[in-house]
């Protein structure tokens, strides 16, 4: 059996690492894979919520595919952006995003 | 007692690896340490008896995007080091000390093997929340369609 503070501590450390990436990196990827790592932390909460109640609300599940859902759009948008300042060759610091122009 | 240390194992798996995925100086080794904290967030939800949940993150987020992301970044060889090591052990400890806060103040419950997440998606698919899983399609399916016009031009110039 596992405690409930667990599953909580475990998301907490995830998403404490992850803003201290946000906060402390300047390269654009690195910055967007830390977001990826905020929805990680996300679902383990929502998975664990559902292991903590018999019948869990519906929106739960709503949510649940949400999150992925978002998640799954960034990697998608991470990947065009990669591939769309590769090919201008625009430098991947963010204080340069500035040239980020159509 | 088992199913505790093998919690305790991945959660310590996955917070390396969350750590690690800042510090790689390649971006490709950082995809790499995302693409392990996903699997071990897969064997996190197995061991809470989420079985459907384990199986849609591996199949979706390791096996599928992951694999895009991993063959999209593959030809950077160039090496960055944009990173604050300091700045990120200091902000790490500092925000999930304050988080945890949070966490002290919860009350110790047991998590029960329940194996309802089928039976409360399918409450959702037939109910009234049928409407936003809807917009979720939409959400992903514009983008995509957003994704190709905007590399259209761009795909054949790398």
């Amino acid at each position: 059996m596992i405690l409930s503070t667990y599953i909580v501590a475990s998301a907490v450390l995830i998403l404490g690492i992850a803003l201290a990436g946000l906060l402390s990196d300047r390269h654009f990827i690195a910055i967007m894979l830390g977001i990826e790592l905020i929805f990680v932390a996300d679902t383990i909460l929502v998975i664990g919520g559902f292991s903590l109640y018999q019948s869990p609300n519906p929106a739960a599940v709503v949510m649940l595919i949400g999150i992925w859902a978002v998640a799954a759009v960034e990697i998608i948008t991470l990947i065009t952006f990669y591939v769309y300042m590769k090919a201008n060759r625009i430098d991947f610091d963010v204080r340069k995003l500035s040239k980020l122009k159509w | 007692m088992l199913l505790q240390y093998a919690f305790d194992v991945t959660a310590f798996i996955l917070a390396a690896a969350s750590v690690m995925l800042f510090v790689q100086r390649k971006i490709l080794y950082a995809v790499l340490m995302l693409v392990i904290a996903f699997a071990a967030s897969a064997f996190i939800f197995v061991l809470l008896n989420q079985v459907l949940a384990a199986f849609l993150q591996l199949f979706v987020f390791v096996g599928g995007l992951s694999t895009y992301l991993v063959v999209a970044v593959s030809p950077e060889q160039k090496a960055a080091n944009l990173s604050k090591m300091p700045y990120f052990a200091a902000g790490a400890i500092i925000i999930t000390s304050a988080l945890s806060l949070m966490v002290l103040r919860m009350p110790q419950v047991y998590l029960a093997s329940n194996q309802n997440l089928v039976s409360a998606a399918a409450s959702a698919f037939s109910g009234t929340y049928a409407f936003l899983l809807y917009l979720i399609i939409i959400l992903l399916f514009s983008s995509t369609i957003g994704t190709v016009l905007l590399i259209r031009k761009q795909i054949r110039l790398v």
